[in-house]
C-alpha cells in the first residue's frame, strides 16, 4: 500500500509512531457536525509492579488483528451512532513514555464519543490478537491478560 | 496440510512462529491441538484461544478443511 494512502487509514496496526494532532485533524476532516471529540492514547509506563520497564514488545496476528479492529471500528460507529472513529496501534518496541495505541471518536456529542472511545479500548484489549512483552532489569515476560 | 501459526508466548515457548501440520480428512480442530500438544506441551499450556482462517473457533470438534490456517494463541495483552 502506498505510504501516504496507509496513513490516513482509520485503522492501522504500524511499528512508527503516530501522531494525535494529525489523526485528531483527519477525524475532524469536513464534519462540522461533529459536536465532541473523545480521544485515549495508551502510553508505555515505565514500571511494573516493583519493577522498571525499559521497554515493550508488541507481537500481533497482524492480518486478524486489523480484521477485528475494522470490526470494532463497524461495532462502534453502528452502536455508539459515531460520526467517524480512529484506531491505531503500534506493533514492535517501544521505549518506556512512548505511544502504543489510539482510539479517537466523533460524534455529534459528547457522551457517544466518551462511551463509544472506552468501549474500543476495552474491546480491543478482550478481543484483539496482540500480546505485549516487558523488558526490566530483572529479564523478560509476556503480560497476563487483565481487565 | 494445515498450516499453524504461533504468536508471542506461545511462540517463544514453541521455539517457532511457523509449523505445518498432515491433513487427514475428519481431522478436527482437537485432533491438530492434541499433536500440537504431544510436540510442544509447555507451549500447548499457553494457549487460550484458537482461530481458523482468522476467525476464533472454540469447538475441539469443528472440522479441519485441508489448507486451512490455525492459529495457537494466549491470552491477548494488547493497548
Amino acid at each position: 500500500m502506498d505510504d501516504a494512502l496507509h496513513h490516513t487509514s482509520p485503522v492501522r496496526l504500524q511499528r512508527d509512531d503516530f501522531s494525535v494532532d494529525a489523526e485528531l485533524t483527519l477525524l475532524r476532516n469536513n464534519r462540522p457536525n461533529a459536536g465532541g471529540l473523545a480521544c485515549f492514547v495508551g502510553c508505555a509506563r515505565d514500571f511494573s509492579g516493583e519493577h522498571r520497564v525499559q521497554h515493550l514488545d508488541f507481537d500481533a496476528y497482524d492480518s486478524m488483528a486489523l480484521k477485528v479492529l475494522n470490526i470494532l471500528r463497524d461495532e462502534a460507529i453502528a452502536q455508539f451512532g459515531l460520526i467517524d472513529a480512529r484506531i491505531i496501534h503500534r506493533t514492535g518496541t517501544i521505549a518506556a513514555s512512548e505511544q502504543i495505541v489510539l482510539i479517537a471518536t466523533a460524534a455529534e456529542h459528547r457522551a457517544p464519543a466518551l462511551h463509544a472511545c472506552e468501549w474500543l479500548i476495552d474491546e480491543l484489549k478482550r478481543r484483539a490478537p496482540i500480546w505485549k512483552r516487558e523488558t526490566t532489569p530483572e529479564g523478560q515476560s509476556w503480560v497476563t491478560p487483565h481487565p | 496440510m494445515i498450516q499453524i501459526l504461533l504468536f508471542g508466548p506461545v511462540a517463544d515457548l514453541a521455539g517457532t512462529r511457523k509449523l505445518a501440520l498432515g491433513y487427514l480428512p475428519g481431522m478436527t480442530l482437537g485432533d491438530a491441538l492434541a499433536q500440537f500438544e504431544t510436540r510442544y506441551p509447555q507451549a500447548a499450556a499457553a494457549i487460550s484461544f484458537t482461530a481458523i482462517n482468522e476467525t476464533q473457533v472454540r469447538d475441539r470438534q469443528h472440522l479441519l478443511a485441508d489448507r486451512d490456517t490455525l492459529a495457537l494463541m494466549a491470552g491477548f495483552s494488547g493497548g
